[in-house]
């Protein structure tokens, strides 16, 4: 003899599953919209720029504070103090001259449970938009031109070095396995970007 | 048996024939030995002792130890540094040519009277050769005559003495310029002889009063004393054995670090410099340069000697600089420098008065003009001369702050008695932000014909001249102009660091010389990645010499950090899903189990 299953019970499972789906997609739909911001951009026309603060990546919604950073006492570029925040090496260019300027943000989960800023960094692709503002307001635009990776001790000069006469953006973040010795991840990935 | 005695005998007799044929050739090719650095030392001392007025040396003097009476000097003192080592080093390779020379007259054993002997030949009188003497040997009353043209060494296993109003005299084209004295014990030289050649005697030499020597003492090692006397360096003719090599050393301290100049000894072939001090060394030869490192300091060397090695050719004028650029300080605060340095750069000519003494010896007086051609003050100014001093600070620090400001031009000088024709150099060093920043000038001034010899002087200046991370381009603009009084001919103008170097303008009359009024105008540009120390060298021509000056430059390039550390562990990560996790599951099995009981309802 085949188990009955009644109509009620159909509803039940489908509404609690229903109830359920809705919370999901209610939670996305929240975290989704919070990290898209609309800005209104246009080609600034002045050629000075001023400190950076504020990066904008409204493909993996970064919309995030930007420090500004020398390097570490190893000789390293220095990383921003909390996860949502990025960094800006002030040794460098500023985004907008010519150069490349450079940002890099946290990769991975802190401790009470807040992401990092570059946390879907991958999923980048050539073309996407980024942007910087600047402390007067002025906000520019950047394409990015490819995605590298590279080995946590790489020695990257290109990354700061790029003297073409253009403006351009590079962001880094960590990737690939934690690395418990060296208390950093395996790899480092670079985002290039170039003015718009 | 008696095949092998012939054989032996037949072999006896061919050796022999060999070396005394052997012999016979050396006799004929006895000859005067280079005495590279130390051929214009009149005295070369370990400790030289003076205790009386009165004292005229013309020539170089060199000691470890000083006199208490500092007799009369036409000439440079060298006090245990570089140069007067390297005097040593070719008096012992002097004597060792010497040594070499093979006797052509050996007298008997016991001591030798020179001016009364017999065995030689004509009393009194000696042709060049090589005498040997198993003792003592003397100049006696009647003195001696060297007769003839050519080398001459008397050499003895004992002293070395004259009396009293001795003299050594010269006749027939024997010149004090090929007589050289090598004895085995100590030299003493009574009161009022009159005394030739080179005396090369590390036991000792003792010179009496109101002794008249035309030639040199040299004992390095050893002592010298003099009391009332006359000693000059003869000018002898002979292809220059000499070139000069200035160590200069340039720090950037732009990472915090505090080193100075004095904590990189510097060395050269293991002998002791000091940074901006031109010494003489023997050429044509090849030497090192090398310094006490320090780890926390890059280390780069100029193009004029890569890796330290200087190929040095005679009557050249070489300057080394060694660049030591200090790393990240590991300080755990994670904090860097903030801003770029800035690095000094300054400029100095040098310009001689009177650019020749045809008349033969006489004072020169050397006007320096230092300027800041950089964009910050520069502080600790030194100036380095290799033969003369003191120089003096006439004028031009006009706010008495002690500090070479941008605005200002300092003049120095400072006089000396040149003997033969000499390049004089100088090289001024200054500091700013941390770092070093050096030139130098150098002028030469012609002896004894009416000749005027050139001079050059080039200035260089970097735009920019500090960089951010990442480097950038550098174009460096040189210019170079003519101190002197005669028009220059094939003008060159190379840098180490930065080519091609590009004409711009200046040759106004276009005759291809660089004339006293003229300023060449000449532009390199070079990206650079990193900080970087680079040398301009300027040569022009006049009157059959070369002018040379050099232009140090050092542009600041923040270097490119290392990438950054933005990964978080992956611990708090794997908690957080795991938490996530749990909850969501515990949400839909409690949904279920809740959805089931009310079923069964």
């Amino acid at each position: 003899m085949q188990p009955k299953i009644s109509l009620k019970r159909i509803l039940s499972i489908t509404g609690i599953t229903g109830v359920v789906l809705f919370l999901i997609i209610i939670l996305f739909l929240t975290f989704y919209l919070q990290g898209h911001t609309y800005i209104y951009y246009v080609k600034p026309t002045s050629t000075s720029f001023e400190v950076p603060v504020r990066l904008i990546i409204p493909k993996i919604g970064v919309d995030a504070v930007v420090e500004s950073l020398g390097i570490t006492s190893d000789g390293a570029m220095d990383v921003p103090k909390v996860p949502n925040n990025v960094a800006w090496f002030n040794l460098g260019p500023k985004p907008g001259e010519n150069g490349s300027a450079v940002i890099a943000g946290h990769y991975g989960f802190w401790k009470n449970g807040e992401g990092s800023v570059f946390d879907d960094l991958n999923k980048l692709r050539k073309g996407d938009e980024i942007f910087i503002e600047d402390e007067k307001g002025t906000i520019i635009a950047f394409v990015v031109r490819e995605l590298k990776r590279y080995n946590q001790d790489a020695d990257v000069p290109e990354a700061f070095n790029l003297n073409d006469g253009k403006s351009h953006l590079n962001l880094i973040t960590c990737e690939g396995v934690w690395d418990k010795d060296k208390k950093t991840y395996s790899d480092r990935l670079i985002i290039f970007a170039d003015r718009k | 048996m008696k095949n092998f005695n012939k054989n032996l005998i037949i072999t006896a007799l061919a050796l022999s024939f060999v070396l005394n044929f052997g012999s016979t050739a050396v006799l004929a090719a006895a000859t005067t030995p280079a005495l590279g650095v130390a051929k214009t030392f009149g005295i070369l001392a370990g400790t030289y002792t003076n205790t009386t007025a009165g004292t005229t040396i013309t020539g170089d003097v060199g000691y470890t130890t000083g006199p208490a009476v500092v007799p009369t000097i036409n000439g440079t003192t060298y006090v245990a540094n570089a140069t007067y080592n390297q005097a040593g080093t070719a008096q012992g390779a002097a004597l060792t040519a010497l040594n070499n020379e093979t006797c052509t007259v050996n007298f008997a054993a016991g001591a030798i009277d020179l001016a009364t002997d017999v065995t030689h030949g004509t009393v009194g009188v000696y042709t060049p050769g090589v005498y040997c003497v198993t003792g003592a040997m003397s100049v006696g009353t009647g003195g001696i005559t060297l007769d003839g043209a050519g080398t001459y060494i008397f050499r003895s296993t004992g002293a070395l003495t004259t009396v009293t109003g001795s003299v050594v005299a010269t006749s027939n084209g024997a010149s004090e310029c090929d007589l050289f004295w090598t004895p085995g014990a100590a030299t003493t030289l009574a009161a009022n002889t009159t005394f030739l050649g080179t005396d090369i005697d590390a036991a000792g030499i003792t010179i009496g009063s109101t002794v008249g020597w035309t030639g040199r003492a040299l004992a390095y090692g050893g002592t010298i004393s003099t009391a009332s006397d006359t000693i000059t360096v003869p000018t002898c003719a002979g292809a220059a054995t000499t070139g000069t090599i200035n160590v200069v050393k340039t720090i950037i301290n732009d990472n915090g670090r505090t080193k100075v100049i004095a904590d990189f000894p510097l060395l050269v072939n293991g002998a002791s410099v000091t940074s901006g001090e031109t010494n003489v060394f023997t050429a044509p030869a090849t030497y090192t340069v090398t310094e006490t490192t320090d780890s926390n300091y890059t280390q780069t060397f100029s193009a004029s000697c890569p890796n330290g090695i200087i190929s040095l050719v005679p009557s050249d004028t070489t300057v080394c600089t060694i660049t030591n650029d200090d790393k990240p300080i590991s300080n755990g605060t994670g904090a860097g420098p903030a801003t770029v340095v800035v690095p000094p750069l300054i400029d100095v000519v040098k310009v001689p008065s009177p650019l020749a003494l045809p008349g033969g010896p006489g004072l020169v007086t050397y006007a320096y003009t230092l300027r800041n051609v950089g964009t910050v003050p520069v502080t600790n100014i030194t100036m380095i001369g290799d033969s003369c001093s003191p120089i003096t600070l006439v004028s031009g620090d006009t706010n008495g702050d002690s500090k070479l400001d941008t605005t200002e031009t300092w003049t120095y000088s400072c006089a000396t008695t040149l003997l033969t024709t000499h390049t004089n150099t100088v090289t001024a060093t200054g500091w700013a932000n941390g770092i070093s920043a050096s030139d130098v000038a150098s002028a030469t001034v012609i002896v004894g014909t009416s000749a005027v010899p050139p001079l050059i002087h080039v200035t260089k200046i970097p735009n920019p001249i500090a960089l951010l991370s990442g480097g950038g381009l550098i174009t460096y603009t040189e210019r170079i102009t003519n101190p002197g009084t005669v028009a220059l001919s094939n003008v060159t103008l190379t840098d180490d660091k930065c080519s091609p170097m590009q004409y711009i303008s200046g040759d106004t009359n276009g005759d291809s010389k660089l004339d006293t009024t003229e300023t060449w105008t000449y532009t390199c540009a070079k990206n650079l990645m990193q900080t970087t120390t680079n040398t301009a060298t300027a040569t022009g021509q006049a009157n059959g010499l070369t002018a040379k000056d050099f232009a140090i430059a050092t542009v600041v390039v923040v270097a490119a950090p290392t990438l950054p550390n933005t990964g978080v562990p992956p611990t708090a990560q794997n908690i957080l899903w795991a938490v996530m996790i749990t909850a969501t599951l515990l949400l839909i099995s409690t949904s279920v189990a809740l959805a089931v009981k009310k079923h069964k309802i």
